[in-house]
């Protein structure tokens, strides 16, 4: 009698928590449905702001990417051929470097000659004032027009000067645009 | 990742990415259990066990989510499992290891909110770790904790004997001390792999 | 009239009185991570902010529902719950603060001012005493942020919101916008906190004594000048 009375009361303790975590995954699944185009959108914009940058695109230009997926791993989110305005400019990659707050997201455009034209920073989590230096001009800019393999250095007698302070930050930049390269080269003129 | 990379990325998730000092994950327990060297170690072994333990599981409930594409319920999923496999390891332990359950019972409660683990099953999802390197990680980010929450009880002990101002005593010392050896493994960050 | 003192005084009690970062010693993990920015302070305590309303209210209506053995997981469940949907939120709308903030949004879920309201008072009290619990501590909790941000952020890197505030000639103290200095910054601020609370008891308590003496004095003396007469 006391057996069946606690079975009784564990399954309804069971049913009861089961409820609950139903309402509350409706709840989530119903927020992500609402939210879900937003996200996209933020993405989207993401990386055609970064790219625009790069490619000094005004705000009304069309910029069109043809995706190669060919060569795509961890660090290498995407290779895009860019159009703008319905004319080849070059070439993106997007490649992930490893930070000094985690990942950070780059973009590297390259001419068609593929020579690299710019870099600019998707996203990072670097320190504010500090790491999040790299994402200045001044220090991106060292990259445009150099191309092959490129090497880092605090005392600026390599291609690339690192920012004191942010020597790990730098060093992310650096290494991803290197690994980009070597991408780059392994895709199909398109 | 080669048999070496992964040996770096243990390295460093114990030392120069060391979850309280560098990333702040799993402060709670640090800065309020760890009084004496030997209960912070009790808790740094407990903790070890849970966070290996649940890499591997929640790893593989990742998969199970990303089969079914509802990765957007990880966190309530991975807060879930954990407190299962805490409540389970408890249950285990005394059943069949009752040494170990009388040395790290007393622990295990604590552990379902402790953000360290938490966030290295996140981690490793984020990071996009495989199933053998999300253990590794899980493994070294819960050394890097045990050797941080060990050391600062060391630390500890002798603050006891200290003889601060008023305003100080207590929670303010406390987290001096820790910005102190925060700042020695700061050092480790110029390692350069 | 007096509903309205009520509200205020829960309010006062969350953000100054039993602060939980700077007084019950709460929620370290984010303060210490997230106050890097004053911008990120804010975004982190408004998340924090809106789940603890959000978990408060729910739970305070469910409290008679939830069976007490298994109120523990429940209360995981429907704080998680939340997380994930302000995650969500964020992610969609506040794009930067969710990458700025990252790996701390799902870990709201893990923040012992949460479950500790929970357990303490929505499973307690009715609905309206729990939402506006969990605006006072949510609040209090995003001031305690907000300091200790305001001061890592104006001297470790010379700037307010982003804004530059000292121009080219201030070289910032770096030290405190990396993780050492989270623990120093920290700590100073609750050192003066502990200050302060001290000189209010010492005050207290000196009023106290010197009522009390004053009061046994006098009745002494009319006493013995009596016996005297």
């Amino acid at each position: 009698m006391a057996n069946k009375s606690y079975v009784k009361n564990t399954a309804l303790v069971g049913l009861k928590l089961l409820l609950i975590c139903a309402v509350i995954a409706g709840v989530v699944s119903f927020v992500y449905t609402v939210t879900f185009d937003a996200y996209q959108k933020n993405l989207d914009r993401e990386i055609r702001a970064s790219m625009a940058v790069i490619f000094n695109a005004e705000e009304d230009d069309v910029i069109d990417l043809d995706v190669y997926d060919g060569v795509l791993d961890s660090d290498i989110q995407a290779v895009y051929t860019v159009k703008l305005n319905g004319e080849i400019v070059g070439y993106c990659v997007n490649v992930i470097g490893k930070g000094f707050g985690g990942d950070m997201s780059l973009m590297v455009g390259y001419q068609p000659d593929r020579s690299i034209r710019g870099v600019s920073i998707v996203s990072h989590a670097e320190t504010p004032g500090v790491g999040s230096k790299v994402g200045d001009a001044a220090h991106l800019s060292q990259y445009a027009g150099l191309s092959g393999e490129l090497t880092l250095s605090k005392r600026g007698d390599a291609d690339i000067t690192a920012i004191s302070g942010a020597t790990i930050s730098s060093k992310a930049v650096h290494d991803a645009v290197n690994r980009a390269g070597e991408v780059l080269a392994s895709v199909p003129v398109a | 990742m080669s048999f070496g990379e992964i040996l770096l990325m243990i390295f460093g998730a114990v030392l120069v990415e060391n979850f309280i000092f560098a990333r702040f994950y799993g402060c709670c327990p640090f800065l309020g259990v760890s009084e004496k060297p030997d209960t912070a170690f009790g808790m740094g072994m407990a903790v070890t066990f849970v966070i290996t333990l649940s890499s591997a599981v929640t790893w593989l409930v990742y998969k199970l989510l990303e089969l079914f594409h509802l990765e957007y319920l990880q966190t309530i999923a991975f807060i879930l499992v954990i407190a299962a496999l805490v409540q389970f390891i408890e249950m285990f332990l005394r059943k069949f290891i009752p040494s170990l359950y009388s040395a790290l019972g007393i622990y295990l409660p604590l552990i379902t909110t402790n953000c360290a683990v938490l966030s290295s099953a996140l981690l490793n999802i984020q990071n996009g770790y495989n199933l053998i390197e999300s253990i590794c990680f899980g493994f070294a980010a819960a050394i890097g904790f045990t050797l941080a929450i060990v050391v600062f009880a060391g630390v500890r002990m002798r603050l006891a004997t200290a003889k601060p101002p008023r305003s100080f005593k207590g929670f303010p010392l406390t987290l001096i001390a820790a910005g102190l050896l925060a700042m020695a493994f700061s050092g480790f960050t110029s390692l350069s792999f | 009239m007096r509903k309205n003192s009520g509200f205020i005084k829960q309010l006062k009690e969350g953000i100054l009185d039993n602060n939980p970062v700077l007084v019950q010693l709460l929620g370290m993990c984010p303060t210490l991570a997230t106050s890097t920015s004053v911008e990120n302070a804010i975004g982190m305590g408004v998340a924090a902010t809106a789940v603890l309303i959000c978990s408060n209210i729910f739970i305070s209506l469910l409290r008679k529902f939830i069976p007490s053995q298994v109120r523990i997981a429940a209360f995981i469940v429907i704080i998680s719950g939340f997380v994930t949907a302000v995650e969500l939120i964020m992610r969609a709308y506040f794009y930067s603060l969710y990458q700025a903030l990252g790996l701390f949004i799902p870990l709201i879920v893990v923040n012992c001012i949460i479950l500790a309201r929970a357990e303490a008072f929505a499973s307690r009290n009715k609905v309206l005493p729990s939402a506006i619990d969990g605006l006072a501590m949510g609040l209090g909790f995003t001031f305690a942020l907000v300091i200790v941000a305001t001061i890592r952020e104006v001297l470790g890197a010379g700037t307010f919101m982003g804004m530059d505030l000292f121009g080219e000639y201030y070289s910032p103290i770096m030290i405190l916008v990396s993780p050492p200095g989270a623990f120093l910054t920290l700590g100073l601020v609750i050192a003066i906190v502990q200050k302060i609370r001290n000189n209010i008891e010492d005050k207290k308590r000196l009023e106290k004594l010197m009522k009390v003496e004053f009061v046994d004095h006098s009745a002494k003396l009319a006493k013995k000048e009596d016996e005297s007469v």
